[in-house]
């Protein structure tokens, strides 16, 4: 059992507050969604909890460790990953080599210098289980940049797997995906989350109210509501806001 | 006393023709993203230019606006023809192509002027010394340099602040897409700050020409000295340059006249002299490794971009 | 909302684009490497039995810098770190080399230390000097990215080349002269020409194949990651700047190499093995010869010195030219002579 969970942060570029007194926490086997509308501070949310931005305030706690100060890939090794709005696989490297360079980042140091990395027997066959598990084992040995829109984002998650982390951080990662593609990551993400705490920042608000089992909305910063699906439903804040369009229609 | 405010002015006066240089530059790396080795191969067309026709007509004001005229010419020519091609390229091909005109520059030069140095002598009418304080004589050019090194930083920041050019330049700093979304002419725009830094690169190389002897490859030192500028005082800030410029011109002017003196007093004099001239040689480049330690963005630039 | 600071650096400017060497060494590659080796290691006996002896002392110097522009590449094609200041280490090894030289001659002392020419000494203890310079340089240089990096890096460049200047001991900007040292190579006296290739040629032998394996090797994945996105670098756990310090640091040791042995070829030290436009010279190479390629740097380096041996009867105005060739090849053919070699052929490894 393991909880990520942030308390009191704060956040402001100059004079414009993207992160307001945030709290938050998400704990393993649960997937907590993160709603909000376009420049709500989700994506600086999680980039505070994933350690790519210091907050001007507040705690991140990974259990009961304060993880405030530690750096982006100090809390990859701590247990914390994540994956991107943006596609950012490596697309010179190979499906297999990608998920290896992920692999390959949980050992010490890569400070090895002659021994071919293709060579790494180990390190391969687990690279191929992580793919068969997104659904890519067919598709391992072709370049990134061949693979379509749906399995680059599968390819991400792989690759957040294999630090082996026990908090996933996901951002928008059905972003542009067709529908069933888009059901079937989900699907995905709920197998993942038997085992894991994932954090899922989602325009798509069908998969976010049909997998999420906690849903927390931010406004200009700030949290104006949490609960389950259906409280948030049945929220008129969160009504007024923004759901109208997208849950109503 | 006398001594450190003569070196603290011939310090301004460095710093205000480097400012010269690196304003132009600094301009063109943050409105057009474009790293510009040339740069410096504008100066010289500058200082080439302006040997040419005060050779010939002995008229140093002529001479003058001809360097300014030529740098421009020579700047707008390279942006027509060349630079534009590189706005979307790779920094490594900007570094590589405008590498190629420096080599092309140098040895264009040659060409047309020959091997033998040339000269400019600074104007009559300056050639001579006022006294900046009571028994203080000082070069009358000298302090003309820092006058237009301050009318130009004048100038720079009412383009920039005050005029609708400035508008599109500030806005086309952090958004580069929507200076065309306005309407207006960005190729056009790029093309007018380009020619106005080439114009601001000329004219450093005519003013600073009387100190140097003019041959090809002058403005090379200047445009490394404008780069250490840019990484103190941040990409894409006036004030950055400006603040840039002083530092160092005062950094390098300040550890010339005393260090050695300083090494005096714990070696011997031979010693002293040669390494309080190493370090004094190595002073900007010091400047610059501290502010790489305490702010790698420069001092004015703009965050974390 | 997507700041920058959170949008990976998938868009990055400085992150260098290449098609054909993207996959790392190919079978492609690694034949075009070999071939081109073999072709150098006859070209002595070549030029030799030509009656065109003098072209030696060129295709040594071809080994010579198409090493340090080797060692180049790995750090801009393979590390995506663009060097403006690699003639750094050229002179670092170059002084290191000369002054332990010089100080032989002389019979002096350097820091309290016996000179010596013994290239057995000075090569190895340039290399280590260049190391140590290079963790320096590319330690602040590396603060900064894209294209602050490389006006660092030409900045200190130009810090050193006037460092060197005001060394009067070894003659200022003129340089010294070092022509009665030996070339001893341990036992081996190189003082004949062809010998001496055949020394610097197995040295390139050596650092093209270890090149060739670090870049295959997790050390180079890594290094690799880095040129295409190091923000996803640090997301996957990475401490990017180590990794990348690490390659510029090896970079500048084998280019410090270079520079001691091309004193030890031309038997003269001065201040122009790190003139700025040197390192302009060895970006040159490698465009020429292809990017992220390794070898190219080598044929790169053939192709300018061969060109400037032809062209010096012809023209007084080589540099000229020279600029011209390199504005054709950075609008029309950006993958260099490699790269057009080995045409659209895709790597399988």
């Amino acid at each position: 059992m393991t909880e990520l969970s942030c308390r009191g942060l704060q956040k402001a570029f100059g004079g414009l507050v993207v992160t307001d007194d945030l709290a938050l926490s998400v704990a393993s086997g649960e997937i907590h969604a993160l709603i909000g509308p376009n420049g709500a501070g989700k994506t600086t949310a999680l980039a505070q909890l994933s350690g790519e931005l210091r907050p001007d305030a507040g705690t991140v706690w990974l259990d009961d460790a304060d993880i405030t100060e530690l750096s982006l890939p100090q809390r990859v090794h701590a247990g914390v990953a994540r994956s991107y709005q943006i596609s950012s696989v490596f697309r010179d490297f190979t499906a297999r080599e990608n998920v290896e360079l992920a692999l390959q980042a949980m050992d010490r140091h890569s400070f090895r210098f002659f021994r071919p990395a293709a060579r790494n027997a180990a390190r391969a066959e687990r690279a191929g289980g992580l793919l068969d598990a997104v659904g890519l084992g067919e598709v391992a040995g072709s370049s990134a940049h061949r693979l379509s829109h749906g399995q680059t984002r599968q390819l991400e998650i792989a690759m957040a797997m294999a630090s082996d982390p026990q908090v996933l951080l996901l951002d928008e990662p059905m972003a542009g995906m067709a529908p069933d593609e888009a059901t079937r990551l989900a699907e995905l993400i709920r197998s993942l989350a038997e085992a894991v705490a994932v954090l899922l920042v989602e325009h798509d608000m069908d998969v976010v109210f049909s997998v999420a089992d906690r849903i927390s909305v931010l406004h200009q910063g700030s949290l104006i509501a949490s609960g389950d699906p259906d409280q948030i439903r049945a929220d008129p804040d969160v009504h007024r806001l923004y759901l109208r369009d997208d849950v109503e229609s | 006393m006398n001594l450190f405010i003569e070196q603290t002015l011939n310090g301004l006066q460095l710093g205000f023709t480097l400012l010269m240089v690196s304003a132009g530059l600094t301009l063109i790396f943050g409105i057009m993203n474009i790293i510009n080795l040339a740069h410096g191969s504008l100066f010289m067309v500058g200082a080439f230019v302006a040997a040419d026709v005060g050779g010939r007509t002995g008229n140093y004001l002529l001479a003058l606006l001809a360097g300014i005229a030529g740098a421009a010419v020579a700047g707008l020519i390279v942006e027509l023809g060349l630079i534009r091609r590189l706005y979307h390229r790779d920094h490594l091909y900007q570094v590589l192509a405008t590498f190629a005109l420096v080599l092309i520059a140098n040895q264009a030069v040659q060409m047309i002027w020959g091997l033998t140095p040339r000269s400019v002598s600074a104007p009559a009418f300056l050639d001579r010394t006022v006294p900046v304080l009571p028994g203080l004589p000082y070069p009358a050019y000298r302090l003309a340099i820092i006058a237009t090194g301050i009318a130009v930083i004048v100038f720079l920041h009412l383009l920039v602040e005050r005029t609708r050019v400035g508008m599109w330049i500030r806005a086309g700093r952090t958004h580069r897409e929507l200076v065309g979304a306005f309407g207006v002419n960005v190729r056009l725009l790029y093309t007018l700050v380009f020619a106005v830094g080439a114009g601001l690169a000329g004219l450093a190389g005519v003013v600073a020409a009387p100190f140097l002897s003019v041959e090809s490859g002058i403005g090379d030192h200047f445009l490394i000295l404008s780069f250490v500028v840019i990484v103190v005082g941040g990409i894409g800030s006036l004030k950055g340059a400006l603040y840039g410029s002083l530092m160092l011109g005062l950094a390098d002017t300040w550890a010339r006249t005393y260090l050695p003196d300083l090494f005096g007093q714990f070696v011997d004099p031979s010693t002293a002299a040669t390494a309080g001239a190493s370090v004094a040689s190595a002073s900007i480049y010091l400047v610059m490794v501290v502010v790489l330690v305490v702010k790698p963005n420069g001092l004015f630039g703009l965050a974390d971009e | 909302m997507s700041d920058p600071q959170t949008a990976p650096a998938s868009r990055e400017r400085t992150g260098i684009r290449l098609g054909l060497w993207a996959r790392g060494p190919s079978r492609w590659h690694i034949a075009l490497t070999v071939v081109f080796l073999a072709l150098l290691s006859v070209a002595p006996l070549w030029v030799e039995a030509s009656g065109r002896g003098y072209l030696v002392t060129v295709l040594t110097r071809v080994v010579i810098f198409g090493l340090a522009a080797m060692s180049l590449d790995f750090v801009m094609g393979y590390g995506g770190m663009v060097s403006l200041g690699h003639a750094t280490f050229l002179g670092a090894g170059a002084y290191t080399a000369g002054a332990l030289t010089y100080h032989s001659l002389d019979g002096s002392r350097l820091l309290g230390i016996p000179g010596t020419d013994q290239a057995l000494v000075t090569w190895p203890l340039a290399t280590v000097v260049g190391a140590l310079l290079g963790l320096v340089i590319g330690g602040l240089s590396l603060r900064t990215k894209g294209v602050y990096f490389i006006m660092a890096t030409l900045a200190f460049n130009q810090m050193i080349y006037f460092l060197f200047n005001a060394l009067e001991i070894y003659g200022g900007d003129d340089g010294v002269g070092l022509f009665a040292a030996s070339r001893a190579i341990g036992p081996l006296d190189a003082s004949d020409d062809i010998v001496f290739f055949y020394v610097c040629f197995a040295v390139l032998v050596v650092f093209t194949v270890i090149l060739n394996l670090v870049v295959r090797a997790p050390f180079g994945r890594v290094v690799r990651g880095c040129r295409s996105n190091m923000a996803r670098m640090a997301a996957l756990g990475y401490q990017t700047y180590r990794y990348r310090l690490a390659a510029f640091a090896l970079s500048a040791a084998i280019t410090s190499l270079a520079g001691a042995m091309a004193v030890t070829e031309s038997q003269f030290l001065s201040p122009s093995f790190a003139e700025w436009t040197e390192s302009g010279e060895l970006l040159i190479m490698v465009i020429v010869g292809g990017l992220g390629s390794l070898i190219g740097g080598v044929i790169g380096a053939g192709a300018l010195f061969l060109l400037e041996e032809l062209s010096i009867d012809i023209t007084d105005n080589w540099q000229f030219f020279v600029g011209i060739g390199l504005l054709a090849i950075v609008l029309g053919a950006p993958r260099g002579l490699t790269g057009t070699l080995l045409g659209g052929r895709r790597s399988h490894d």
